[in-house]
């Protein structure tokens, strides 16, 4: 007769034996006492003594996963239009990818990337260079009154133009157009609070508004990035989150989808902080 | 749920539903398979995300050579590796973490407790193994995978997995009575 091992007594209990062998170990137990004991020891050990507990899973998981491939799509899609960009043809694009009704949005957010590249570069490198420059052309460091303005007109290689802003005036500005997105954003962040079943016809009609965010919340997120805001970056970030879930929503997103995003939001406090960040820079304004 | 061969077809051609239904499907066993390796929640839930998005990446070359729940095993187990790669650095705060669960089901106090305690231990000495040991260990009696499913998760041959489970199980056996005992003596 056989002498049956550990080793294949470990395969018959995971049931990883052939039927033949199945037959042959289980009259092999029932005919030997020994074996009968190591077996019911390894059922014993392998039974109670390797358990592992698992906490259970977070509610929002799903929800985190999806935002990360949304965010992931976005970030594909923005990949191919860079590359379209480099072959020249960006507005040809858009108008032969259907997105004309975008164009209204995207001539705003480009003016706002002009103006931002501006304040980029008054806060790093340039700000030293615009000094001297001001500094051996004093008369060009004229009326302050003129400071918010002459940018649009002006060609980015004025420096004398250019050197007409202090870095606490480009602040500013940057300070008030990140008000009035926290504004228009909160606005939409509280009617997805408020959202009461009629969301998803809401959210559908503020789609052209939130696309529009997502971008100018992008953009911001990155200019206070490089000047060390984390507070103003990590609120972005939470904002950024949501916009990009609402505005991946559609008419046919199930009703459990919008309460959970409100639900979210809501734990999150994320209209609260807002209010309070909001205030901040008003008074940082004053 | 639909079929899942639908969703996976229809996901591959960039159905953002059906890659939904994929996620809600398979994100819990999923982030259990990742907390058995990596003792972490936080670490497990990472490594979930991260799974999801490789899978959304890569979604469209599976081939159907292998079973779906295979592939994304397959994923998962070698997510899961690099993160312990990464935070191994850490051992301290993950074993700190498993010794931290509080396992929610509370509907008997004294059972959690037991399992909270056998779970420490079941995780330290896991981790006294060697990491391929280990990982066929778990696959095999924790995450019910089959020593061929096993074999094609590592990329290994199926004698292979077989010969690590029972080093794991003899090692186990010799770590786990040991320190049960040192454990009811001490306690």
């Amino acid at each position: 007769m056989k002498q049956w091992n550990s080793d294949e007594l470990i395969l018959f209990y995971y049931g990883e034996l052939n039927r033949q062998q199945n037959i042959e170990i289980r009259e092999a137990l029932a005919n030997s006492p020994e074996l009968q004991k190591s077996y019911a020891a390894m059922c014993e050990f392998l039974d109670n003594k390797v358990e592992l507990a698992v906490p259970e899973i977070e509610q929002s998981l799903n929800q985190r996963i999806m935002a990360g491939v949304y965010q992931q799509i976005e970030n594909e899609s923005r990949t191919d239009s860079n590359y379209e960009d480099v072959k020249g043809s960006l507005f040809t694009s858009w108008w032969s990818s259907g997105f004309i009704g975008k164009l209204a949005g995207a001539s705003a957010i480009m003016s706002v990337l002009v103006i931002s590249t501006f304040f980029v570069g008054r806060w790093s490198s340039q700000v030293e260079q615009n000094n001297q420059i001001a500094e051996s052309t004093p008369n060009s460091v004229s009326s302050p009154n003129t400071s918010s303005i002459p940018m649009a007109n002006n060609s980015p290689n004025d420096r004398t133009d250019v050197a007409q802003f202090s870095p606490r005036e480009s602040e500013r500005v940057f300070f008030s157009n990140v008000s009035q997105h926290l504004e228009i954003g909160g606005r939409v962040l509280q009617m997805v609070s408020n959202g009461n079943g009629d969301l998803a016809e809401k959210v559908a009609e503020r789609k052209q508004t939130i696309d529009e965010l997502v971008a100018l919340n992008r953009l911001y997120r990155r200019l206070a990035e490089q000047s060390g805001d984390i507070q103003l970056v990590g609120l972005l970030q939470q904002m950024e989150r949501m916009f990009i879930e609402l505005n991946h929503t559609d008419t046919t997103t199930k009703a459990t989808d919008f309460e959970n995003i409100r639900e979210r939001l809501e734990q999150s406090d994320l209209l609260y902080q807002l209010k309070i960040t909001d205030k901040k820079i008003e008074q940082k304004l004053i | 749920m639909e079929d899942e061969q639908t969703l996976i077809d229809q996901a591959s051609t960039g159905d953002i539903q059906a890659f939904q239904s994929l996620v809600e499907a398979y994100s819990g066993k999923l982030y259990v398979a990742a907390y058995r390796i990596l003792g972490n929640k936080e670490h497990a839930e990472d490594c979930i995300q991260e799974v999801f998005l490789k899978l959304h990446r890569k979604i469209g070359t599976f081939n159907n050579q292998s079973k779906f729940s295979t592939w994304i095993y397959q994923v998962t187990v070698n997510t899961a590796i690099d993160l312990l790669r990464k935070h191994a650095k850490h051992q301290n705060d993950s074993e700190q973490d498993l010794d931290q669960v509080v396992c929610h089901k509370t509907t008997q106090p004294e059972q959690s407790v037991w399992l909270d305690n056998i779970s420490a231990k079941t995780h330290r000495a896991l981790m006294m193994l060697s990491e391929e040991v280990r990982l066929a260990f778990i696959l095999r009696h924790h995450e019910d995978r089959s020593i061929k499913e096993i074999s094609e998760i590592l990329e290994v041959n199926p004698n292979t997995v077989k010969n690590r489970i029972y080093r794991a199980i003899a090692r186990l056996r010799e770590i786990l009575d040991t320190k049960v005992i040192d454990y009811e003596t001490v306690e």
